[in-house]
């Protein structure tokens, strides 16, 4: 059996069951409609599964990580120290602009394991800057006073003590 | 899901969930720098941050906290504006520890002042700092109950959960001889399922896992007796510490290291150890220890000393996993004791050349007496004596140590601790203690100098030891699950150990370890 997604532009993919799978929205929509009101009911190749909020790119780069993990289980849960596989590295890339969308995509369509790599992603690209590269590199208006910040900088120097021992 | 509402869905970084999730990728350093970026990432940043602070880092969000090289003794003052800091991080705190090197510092003034020098050049304990710190902040918050993490009632006491309401455990160490204090030393883990019920709040039972012979029966008591881990190591052999163990009902993990020969150091007369060391010679509770890890040059020979019945034997009965090694958990090495032999005591900071030694430590001990009853003033009378001059405190410094007691006038009344001499040499301070070994980047053996479990094969390769040990274990340990050694090789029994006689247990574990043993 296998499933048509369709992206926001429109354009289609054709997918296996293991790799839509992959994405608990799809599976959600294919197999667990009789449970949820108002959900499309892919009974057939013939019917398509719109994905309103994924472009057509970040679509087929999320199609290359699901086909990736159709036979192996992802990483579903880490914290700092936990090494990630080098795929998923080189897959998830520094380009952060990209990150961001695949992450975006990754929560709207319930893929816990690259919404994991995907947060892995942001915190490499995040390592080593400071509030306010961070808040240029990701757009955030920074909501602190002058005066909070440079307070916030001293109370919390002592975390960087390690980095720069004087 | 039309457009319309795509375009209202939150940008992933908004979302404190995602944020999580992506701070729990993030070094400490990196998460300091997120909490600036805005309140939203702050909140987020600031529970990742704060979850597990020692006590020394947590001070530093204080301005006293952050002085030059750490606070002199006796100027560690809370202002308004650091009891709004406090406020913000308090609140997500889930444990404190400081270890048992960071409150040496103590021990370090001591030589300083033995050796006639300016031991204000040693900042003040991280223990000293943060009792001095919850008194002052009780005090502010009396003042103002705006300045406490949690609504107080107008008139009550800001009580430990109020200050920290997630705090849920305390890490920390102590010495188990104050004479023998670098090598015999305790770390523990404290969990705190009702901190309130604590008798002073927080400052308690810290203050008890230092302070001296006074405090003996409590650190034993409030410490090793509600610790459900604790991390041993004796260089000498302690009765009492078997004997506080023998008394706890909470500890589950014991790790050991025994540098004693067990020979020399056996006790013939158990009775008599209990009634010299307590008045009460309590019978043993009832201590379900799971998880044993001894480290000790001989196992087999330590191991069947261990479970005499006035040792570890009655907590034995329901141990899961049993660790040997033979590599200590201190590496004694590490530790200066050229001249400490000579002295006929163990120190880490010995000071060269110094004729005044051992005659200023006796009034060392003098001195320390005083501070313990000194602490239990008010704070105010602390802070009045930081304005007094180099030579006043010098002048103090005499007449405490020499009379062995402080001056009528309570507002001049020094003790040792409070008494300061101003100086900034840190120069002279690092020729003397190594920049290494200055206080604050004192290694931590217990986090630093963690050395595996290994060479216990080979000495278990000979057959009569291996037996004899193994022996003793199926005897001790019924319900054994898992017996490592090395730090790599584990031995895992079944329901068919536990079901078995004593020699069907000795078999089984004999022929186990040997299979191991031989497959590598």
């Amino acid at each position: 059996m296998s499933i048509t997604l369709i992206s926001k532009e429109g354009a289609q993919f054709l997918v296996s069951k293991p790799v839509a799978d992959r994405i608990g929205v799809v599976r959600d929509c294919a197999y667990g409609a009789d449970f949820w009101l108002g959900y499309a009911v892919a009974t057939d190749d013939s019917m398509g599964i719109t994905l309103a909020n994924v472009t057509s790119s970040i679509l087929s780069k999320i199609l290359v990580w699901c086909e990736h993990y159709k036979d192996m289980e992802p990483l579903v849960d880490g914290d700092s120290n936990m090494e990630f596989p080098e795929w998923d590295m080189a897959y998830i890339g520094h380009d952060m602009n990209q990150i961001l969308f695949v992450l975006e995509a990754a929560d709207y369509l319930h893929i816990p394991g690259l919404l994991l790599l995907a947060c892995k992603g942001i915190a490499d690209v995040l390592d080593g800057r400071n509030p306010r590269g961070i808040c240029d590199l990701l757009g955030i208006v920074m909501d602190f006073s002058h005066r909070q910040e440079v307070d916030m900088d001293k109370e919390n120097g002592y975390w960087r003590w390690f980095l720069h021992p004087t | 899901m039309n457009g319309k509402a795509a375009a209202h869905l939150p940008h992933p970084l908004y979302l404190p969930e995602i944020l999580s999730i992506i701070f729990s990728h993030l070094p400490n350093v990196d998460l300091s720098q997120c909490l600036a970026v805005s309140r939203l990432w702050f909140d987020c940043a600031v529970q990742g941050l704060y979850k597990h602070v020692r006590i020394v880092d947590f001070l530093k969000v204080t301005e006293s906290g952050r002085a030059e090289g750490g606070p002199r003794l006796g100027q560690f003052v809370l202002t308004m504006q650091d009891a709004i800091r406090l406020r913000k991080y308090a609140p997500h705190i889930l444990t404190l520890s400081c270890t048992s090197h960071e409150y040496r510092n103590r021990e370090v003034r001591h030589d300083w002042k033995a050796a006639g020098r300016s031991y204000a050049l040693v900042p003040l304990d991280p223990l000293d700092q943060f009792s001095t710190m919850i008194r002052q902040w009780h005090a502010l918050i009396l003042s103002d109950l705006h300045l406490s993490p949690q609504p107080i009632r107008q008139g009550a006491f800001p009580t430990l959960q109020d200050l920290f309401p997630k705090l849920s455990g305390l890490r920390g160490g102590f010495d188990l001889d104050d004479d023998l204090s670098p090598t015999t030393s305790l770390e523990f883990t404290l969990p705190l399922d009702s901190p309130s019920a604590l008798v002073n709040g927080l400052t308690y039972p810290l203050q008890a896992a230092y302070t001296y012979s006074m405090e003996r029966e409590l650190r034993g008591t409030e410490l090793l007796l509600r610790s459900s881990k604790a991390y041993a190591n004796l260089a000498v052999f302690q009765p009492y510490f078997f004997f506080y163990l023998r008394q706890s009902a909470t500890l589950r993990e014991l790790e050991l290291a025994a540098l004693w020969d067990s020979k020399t150091d056996a006790v013939d007369d158990w009775k008599a150890v209990w009634l010299e060391e307590e008045t009460v010679p309590y019978p043993a509770r009832r201590c379900a220890l799971r998880t044993l890890v001894l480290r000790c040059p001989k196992p087999a020979e330590m191991f069947a000393r261990l479970v005499h019945e006035d040792m570890l034997g009655p907590q034995l009965p329901e141990l899961e996993r049993l660790f040997f090694g033979v590599e200590n958990a201190v590496d004694i090495e590490e530790w200066d004791m050229s001249e400490s032999e000579e002295e006929g005591e163990l120190h880490p900071f010995t000071i060269d050349g110094d004729e005044e030694m051992s005659d200023a430590s006796e009034h060392g001990v003098e001195g320390e007496e005083m501070s313990t009853e000194e602490s239990g003033t008010d704070s105010s009378d602390t802070d009045e004596t930081d304005v007094t001059t180099s030579e006043e405190e010098e002048h103090h410094f005499h007449e405490a140590s020499m009379s062995g007691s402080g001056s009528d006038g309570e507002g001049d009344w020094q003790t040792e601790d409070e008494i300061q001499v101003d100086g900034s040499d840190i120069a002279a301070a690092e020729a003397m203690f190594g920049a290494e070994l200055l206080p604050g980047r004192l290694p931590s053996y217990f986090e630093d100098g963690y050395r595996p479990l290994v060479r216990f094969s080979a000495l278990m390769k000979d057959g009569p030891a291996l037996h004899a040990l193994l022996e003793a274990v199926a005897v001790a340990c019924p319900a054994l699950k898992v017996l490592g050694w090395d730090g790599r090789a584990n031995v895992t029994l079944g329901r068919a150990y536990a079901a078995s006689s004593v020699e069907g247990r000795t078999e089984m574990l004999e022929r186990e370890v040997r299979r191991v043993l031989e497959t590598r």
